[in-house]
């Protein structure tokens, strides 16, 4: 009897050892597809919609482009309203995933008949909810919300970078770069390089127009801290986000040749 | 963090003034949590304890846990834990040590493109101590470790019950896990913390 009892102890171990899952946390140096998206096919299917109306609010056209024939117009008005705010975004997403070494490129045209001072985000590399801590999108209660870890900032007519160091905050963000020369109807080349970490290890770098945009600080242009929330990563996404509060006009901003890659080389505009 | 932890456990175990256990064996706890690493988010749990089956030093404990809800109603991601354990009663009065084993089984239904989490079950070995500091206070220093394919997590849920009587006790509940995969260095802390209302049956 007290055979059959350890043997039937050991085919229980045995059997829950080698049929459990894996580790519910994050693993260093993961790897990730490179991204590109020219416009020239038409098709915005590589690309998850945070929008209204597809059909209103991003349409592919043949001008303004800022390389080969056609480029995407990112429309957002006044009643787009989705998800707790005004936005017309586009998302990438497994591509800011926890200590990876990443470069995003895009380019953006800023419609000659913008109006409205008040700030837009072009593009955001936003949390996710800890999937393998157990959390989801849906919350009862809602206790929390922040602004992006990382967001380009159109806000009185200059381009700013923001960080957000503070996972339940979503009004203490931080400018770590401003562009100032922004002009209407001029296309924008934006490389962002960051190395995703939520240490101290993780940092940001920035170019407009191949222009370093954060200060200088010791020998780079790097900007050192915690720029993810939860090992579960981020995710990217650009267009035009205006928070809670309604946009005043019907605004307009161009994109082309979005690309994600492992060096600058791999996504200049 | 280890000093911490070898403090605690020195200063627990040199309480004086230690009595017996008056309360049932059998218990119904309810708790809503948390706050995370430096967010809230609202996790509720539903957990059956009883101490002593068939008047021997067997027990056995049953825990329900729903996240993104404080009313137990979570479908997305549901935690269910079984553990049987054994009371190994200490020489000084009022402490007691349990050693235990079970599984966690994680169930995940997210149906969510940016999360590759499935459904999973994994052993899981505990050990307990429990001090009785007097009849309407006692503290409980779990450790369960979980086991995994390509690793292994530490789970320390120190918790403090007070008892309004024979009854109704509140409690307060930290958790401490680390989580360390296999042949990597990176090692992942996260921190929970519970508050619940428990029930003598």
């Amino acid at each position: 009897m007290h055979r059959i009892t350890v043997a039937c102890f050991c085919l229980f171990v045995w059997t829950a050892f080698s049929s459990c899952g894996k580790i519910p946390t994050a693993e260093e140096n993961q790897t990730f597809e490179n991204f590109s998206e020219d416009f020239e096919s038409g098709s915005l299917t590589q690309f998850s919609f945070l929008v209204a109306d597809p059909a209103v609010n991003t349409v592919i056209v043949n001008n303004p482009v800022r390389q080969g024939t056609h480029a995407l117009c990112v429309t957002l008005r006044p009643e787009d309203y989705l998800n707790n705010g005004y936005r017309a975004e586009l998302s990438i997403y497994n591509r800011c995933k926890y200590k990876t070494d990443v470069y995003y490129g895009f380019s953006f045209l800023v419609d000659t008949t913008y109006e409205d001072q008040r700030y837009n985000l072009i593009c955001q590399w936003q949390d996710l909810p800890n999937y393998m801590a157990g959390e989801g999108w849906t919350q009862t209660p809602v206790l929390y919300a922040s602004s992006p870890p990382v967001a380009l900032i159109l806000v009185d007519d200059q381009l700013q970078l923001k960080y957000n160091e503070k996972p339940g905050s979503n009004n203490q963000t931080e400018i770590l770069g401003t562009y100032n020369t922004l002009l209407k109807g001029v296309w924008v080349d934006v490389v962002l390089h960051a190395y995703w970490s939520t240490g101290n290890d993780g940092f940001l770098e920035c170019w407009v127009n191949g222009q370093p945009l954060i200060n200088p600080a010791g020998d780079d242009h790097k900007f050192y801290g915690r720029n993810l929330f939860n090992r579960q990563g981020n995710y990217f996404k650009f267009g035009q986000y205006r928070g809670s509060a309604p946009p005043t006009h019907t605004n307009a901003v161009y994109f082309d040749v979005v690309k994600v890659g492992h060096s600058y080389a791999e996504v200049a505009p | 963090m280890k000093n911490v932890f070898i403090v605690f456990l020195v200063m627990f175990s040199c309480i004086s003034n230690a009595q017996e256990n008056t309360l049932g064996q059998k218990s119904l706890a309810f708790d809503i949590g948390s706050w995370r690493n430096r967010y809230w988010y609202p996790i509720s749990e539903l957990q059956f304890r009883n101490d002593e089956m068939f008047k021997s030093n067997w027990g056995a404990e049953a825990r329900y846990r729903s996240y993104g809800s404080w009313f137990l109603n979570g479908v997305k991601s549901i935690d269910v834990t079984l553990i049987g354990k054994n009371k190994i009663r200490f020489p000084q009065p009022g402490t007691h040590l349990w050693i235990g084993a079970g599984v966690d089984i994680r169930l995940r239904n997210f149906n969510d493109e940016r999360s590759a989490e499935v459904n999973s079950a994994e052993p899981l070995f505990m050990m307990e101590w429990k001090k009785i500091i007097n009849p309407k206070f006692h503290l409980r220093i779990p450790l369960w470790s979980r086991w995994y394919s390509n690793g292994m997590s530490l789970s320390l849920l120190p918790t403090a019950e007070f008892y309004l009587n024979e009854r109704w006790g509140v409690f307060t509940r930290f958790e401490g896990s680390l989580l360390n995969i296999y042949h990597q260095k990176d090692s992942e802390w996260r921190k929970d913390l519970f508050f619940g209302l428990r029930m003598q049956l």
